[in-house]
């Protein structure tokens, strides 16, 4: 049989991924995590000396620190398969990677299983995170110059 | 199940932020009139509050939802405006919620004891960058 | 003239015992938890790593097989066995530990076929006595090979299957009455339909299985109504569904008594997705299910047909596609005849 023929019939037989669905579930799961770390930022606002601008770390930090705790008890990959892009978008989805796989390689010992393995999955997020806001920067400070817009 | 919860999300959106408006506390002789005048002329400013107190005019205030995303340029228009009309004060103006928040305690204070530190406090915490 | 891949095993090598091991969630919640011989509390059989588990399971899965034919370890002349770590770790320390005479052998899920297959070849040639043959899987460890780690959210679509914690071995010998006999087998040859998606492992195989099922049915010049079943390995009901559309375009009308063990092993519960997977699972299921009914007389005659992925993480991620294999091995239950 050829190839051609095979991946029609597997397509007509195989289930289609619910799009409309997945995105529902991940809009409402997204949405209470920002909702969730919403709380925590005004909690910090209103208790400790913190603005709007910098309580977005401790927020960030404490929103991680949440996650690790779910991700070592085995729950945060049940809300990563319901909610999908929802769970992993988020600063928690970050979290998660990095906690999941420091766990994944603590057998191999400190250094070069946690250490050397930690940023596996995450360490893309960081590099092009880290790329893509120094090319929204850099068009910017054209724009700047330019005076299109200011800062 | 489901009617409590469209009730809720109806509730949620109706009650969101109802407080309306601009309170001005003054301690000082200067008149608050035209602090007033430049805060309602803008049509982004949703709720002021205002404090007059030796050298110092501090202002926190929150712009409309959709205004939101320039809420820092509409802080520095507002700043701009009332530093010409109050040449001889220190203005502070900041469109951040703590801000707000902090005016609104000082202002709701009985005595005037500990204004000065209170006020170099919130205008240190304004400045931080991160 | 011979066949390619078609053989026939004139001394009809026995299946004397077999012995199956499971983690803690498959003792949960597969159907066959009952037939299961023993299963673990903890899914690490209480070791520090996942391997040290993996290896358990299967040492374990042996000496249980040795121990209900009575048989010592130093009676055995070949170990044959297999699993998806790599380079086969946890089968070696166990071949290590039991000091028998072993061959590692790789056909990823279709393992514990390919090991019956050259088990019955050594038995038939009469190189040895009794071999043990068999294959295992840790989740665990099999996911972290593989995909993700375990612990990392992501989201799995309905044809991801659940790699198993079991392992099955089985002793085989020269044959016996009153035992189930491996009549005759026929190796696959690779098929590669182009499949790309390592979440979607059915679809890749199904192929493999209706090619060797041809093959087999031509080869012995058999018909699907000479079985009580075919059993595929772990297809998962989405490749499975795609295996029997394959069977009728081939001319094959009848496919009621179809069966795979990887859609069954869970009892079709929807939070394992498109069923179970790993080469534990096709052993677990042989020989528990398989040769319980065999040995009742429920089955005479069975088509085993274990397929397997024959994948890296290192090929998909550099695109290649999946190429899979199915090995066919026929079991039949003689009548006993009163001395």
């Amino acid at each position: 049989m050829q190839q051609e023929k095979y991946a029609q019939i597997e397509k007509e037989l195989s289930p289609k991924p619910p799009i409309m669905k997945n995105v529902i579930k991940a809009f409402l799961i997204g949405g209470s995590i920002c909702l969730i770390g919403q709380f925590i930022a005004l909690f910090y606002i209103t208790y400790f000396d913190f603005t709007e601008r910098t309580a977005s770390n401790p927020t960030v930090a404490t929103m991680i620190f949440i996650a690790m705790l779910l991700t070592g008890f085995g729950l945060y990959k049940k809300i990563a398969q319901f909610g999908g892009a929802g769970a992993a978008v988020p600063i928690t989805g970050f979290g998660n990677a990095v906690v999941s796989a420091s766990i994944e390689h603590k057998s191999e010992g400190y250094v070069l299983g946690v250490g050397g393995n930690m940023f596996k999955l995450a360490g893309s997020v960081i590099l092009f995170g880290v790329f893509s806001a120094f090319v929204v920067a850099l068009i910017k400070t054209i724009l700047v110059k330019f005076g299109v817009v200011s800062w | 199940m489901k009617k409590l919860s469209i009730i809720l999300l109806i509730l949620g959106l109706l009650t969101g932020c109802s407080e309306k408006g601009t309170y001005i506390k003054n301690t000082t002789p200067y008149d608050e009139h035209s602090v007033e005048n430049v805060l309602m002329s803008n049509e982004h400013v949703k709720l002021a509050k205002v404090l007059l107190y030796e050298d110092e005019l501090l202002a926190g205030i929150r712009v409309n939802t959709f205004s939101r995303f320039k809420k820092k340029a509409i802080a520095n228009k507002i700043q701009k405006k009332l530093e010409r009309e109050y040449p001889d004060l220190k203005v502070t103006v900041s469109a951040d919620s703590k801000i707000l928040l902090e005016t609104e305690k000082l202002i709701n204070k009985k005595s005037e004891k500990n204004y000065r530190k209170k006020i170099d406090k919130i205008k240190s915490i304004e400045k931080e960058q991160t | 003239m011979v066949k390619r891949g078609v053989l026939t095993f004139h001394s009809k090598p026995s299946i004397y015992a077999t012995g199956v091991t499971a983690g803690p969630l498959e003792n949960k919640k597969s159907v066959f938890a009952q037939q299961f011989d023993k299963s673990y509390e903890d899914e690490r059989c209480d070791l520090p790593t996942n391997e040290d588990g993996h290896k358990q399971l299967m040492y374990d899965a042996v000496l249980i097989a040795l121990s209900k034919a009575k048989k010592q370890p130093e009676k055995i002349d070949f170990l044959l066995t297999g699993d998806l770590v790599n380079q086969m770790t946890p089968s070696n320390f166990t071949a290590h530990a039991l000091a028998i005479p072993y061959i590692g052998l790789f056909s990823a899920c279709a393992t514990s076929v390919s090991s019956m297959i050259t088990a019955a070849l050594l038995a038939d040639a009469k190189h040895a006595n009794w071999i043990v043959a068999g294959s295992s899987s840790q989740h665990n460890a099999i996911e972290r090979q593989f995909r993700y780690p375990v612990e990392y959210g992501s989201q799995k679509g309905a044809t991801a299957q659940w790699t198993v914690t079991a392992a099955g071995a089985a002793l085989i010998g020269q044959h016996t009455q009153g035992t189930p006999v491996i009549d005759c087998a026929t190796v696959g040859k690779v098929v590669d339909m182009g499949m790309t998606d390592p979440l979607n492992m059915g679809s890749a195989m199904a192929p493999a299985a209706s090619d060797t099922l041809m093959n087999h049915l031509t080869g012995h010049g058999k018909t699907v109504d000479d079985y009580d079943t075919i059993i595929t390995g772990d297809l998962g009901s989405n490749g499975f569904k795609i295996f029997k559309a394959l069977a009728n375009e081939n001319g094959l009308p009848h496919t009621k008594n179809f069966r795979d063990a990887g859609e069954e092993f869970y009892g079709n519960d929807p939070s394992f997705k498109a069923g179970a997977s790993g080469s534990g699972c096709s052993a677990a299921v042989f020989f528990s299910d398989v040769y319980q009914k065999l040995l009742t007389g429920e089955y005479k005659r069975v088509l085993l047909l274990a397929t397997g992925a024959l994948l890296s993480p290192l090929s998909f991620q550099q695109g290649d596609t999946i190429p899979c294999i199915a090995h066919a091995i026929e079991l039949t239950m003689e009548e006993v005849t009163a001395p």
